[in-house]
């Protein structure tokens, strides 16, 4: 069923969202953000630690609230 | 050098006017000269008129294609109420088309039977109030004589004798009510058949709407269809609960009263439950009415006790029982069931509360959207001020 395949989103450090798993996008996350060509993060570089499920949430985030450290290596 | 008015051309553009400072334009028409204020400008770009035209023909599509928006509408509704149930059962390994009849073979199963219950019993009521209204006419005067009022010119036999029952039951009436439940019909069955549609195509449908959702915005349509879900569907399963109660108790007291056709009484009082302010009304009175014709005194009790219900459910039992799903002020409710009602009538009355409902998951949303998100906290560990010494920092 669809609502077993495992959904995420994510973002790039130009703050550009992605998704997977949902109809239509890319069934595994991929790698480079479509529209800037930098790196997508889906997850927190440092602990794994998922990254907000609200997109709004997401494109303010820019440190980890687990373990604090910056998702693009940038400084506080 | 001072311009004239006499020089400009009419078919000049603004000149500039040296008495007054300002540039003027010569207008042929009138002969004399307009102030730069004076002229109204009006650019419209293509894509403006093409969104007007496209607008317009909304309207238009809107105002012509009304009735069959209202049946999908309500389809949406029951949908919505109902897929917790079909994916229970699909859950459960049953294929999607069997669950979805499955579930709508119970629902109208029971509605059915409900109405097999109620309408012969109603027609059988109806036949007693006819024959027996002039004599019950005739008790209450005496009941309210015995009150205390002063019944002499009130004349309620005579008048009930005076009834034309023929002219409200049959002819044009009758044939126009006919009318009226063979369209009802025809519009359930089409809002049945909407609703299996849209039960069994629900995972298709998600899909097509990701389509217009821009990468990353999933969870906010995943928000809204969980909140509309929970809302609209929990509001009809609340209804059917309170429903329920009130039916068990009418038939409690009607029973208790010596009324006959209680069970019809005590299931119209369900149904009457679903329709906002009127339907209290519509479930006390002809209870009250039926219990009337065998004493007056019945009839106060199976009054007392119904309007105390009522009450009870108003302030203890919907609170309760829907606890923040619709979170709709009394106000809003009022107006959301008068503007139904003028719009849509007995079909607006129903719609009332969940189309408003719905509406105020829409706000909800858009409010968030406007409200800041707050930047999340830098690092736990991390100074306040890194350029100084945790000492230095000093608070107001």
């Amino acid at each position: 069923m669809a609502e077993d395949i495992e959904r995420g989103i994510g973002k790039c450090a130009q703050n550009h969202l992605g998704s997977y798993g949902y109809p239509t996008r890319p069934a595994e996350p991929y790698n480079y953000c479509p529209a800037c060509g930098n790196p997508m993060i889906w997850r927190c570089p440092d602990c794994e630690a998922a990254l907000p499920g609200d997109p709004d949430e997401l494109k303010a985030a820019r440190f980890c609230r687990d373990c604090g450290a910056s998702y693009f290596g940038e400084d506080a | 050098m001072r311009h004239s008015n006499r020089a400009i051309s009419p078919c000049a553009g603004p000149v500039f006017d040296g008495d007054t400072g300002r540039f003027r334009r010569y207008t042929a028409q009138y002969g004399k000269l307009l102030t730069e204020r004076d002229v109204l400008k009006l650019e419209v770009s293509y894509r403006a008129l093409v969104i007007l035209g496209a607008a317009l023909l909304s309207i238009w599509l809107l105002v012509r294609l009304w009735p069959v928006l209202l049946l999908i509408f309500v389809a949406f509704i029951f949908t919505a109420a109902l897929i917790p149930y079909v994916e229970w059962l699909v859950r459960r390994g049953l294929p999607r088309a069997l669950s979805v009849l499955v579930v709508l073979f119970v629902i109208l199963a029971v509605i059915g039977g409900l109405f097999a219950l109620v309408v012969p019993a109603m027609v059988d009521e109806f036949r007693d109030l006819q024959a027996n209204l002039p004599e019950d006419a005739r008790d209450f005067e005496r009941f309210m004589e015995n009150l205390g009022f002063d019944t002499e010119n009130w004349d309620l036999p005579e008048r009930a004798e005076r009834i034309e029952w023929d002219r409200i039951v049959s002819g044009d009436v009758a044939v126009d009510y006919g009318q009226r439940v063979v369209i009802g019909l025809l519009s359930a069955l089409t809002v049945i058949v909407l609703t299996a549609y849209l039960l069994i195509d629900a995972p298709k449908m998600s899909g097509f709407l990701y389509r217009f959702v821009p990468p990353g915005r999933e969870p906010d349509v995943d928000a809204i269809i969980q909140a509309l879900s929970r809302v609209v569907g929990g509001y009809i399963r609340g209804q059917v609960i309170t429903s329920a109660v009130i039916t068990a108790f009418t038939l409690v007291v009607l029973l208790a009263a010596g009324v006959p056709n209680a069970i019809a009484f005590a299931v119209l009082a369900g149904f009457a439950d679903v329709i906002p302010l009127v339907g209290a009304f519509i479930a006390v009175v002809p209870a009250t009415v039926a219990a009337f014709q065998e004493s007056p005194t019945q009839a106060l009790i199976v009054l007392t006790a119904l309007v105390l219900y009522q009450q009870f459910e108003d302030r203890y039992l919907v609170p309760r029982i829907y606890g923040s799903t619709l979170n709709l002020p009394p106000i809003v409710v009022l107006i959301a069931v008068l503007a139904g009602a003028e719009v849509l009538g007995v079909a607006g009355i129903l719609l009332a509360l969940p189309a408003t409902a719905a509406g105020r998951v829409f706000l909800d949303y858009w409010l968030d959207r406007r409200t800041p998100v707050p930047t999340p906290p830098g690092p736990p560990d991390e100074p306040l001020a890194p350029d100084l010494e945790p000492e230095e920092v000093t608070r107001g």
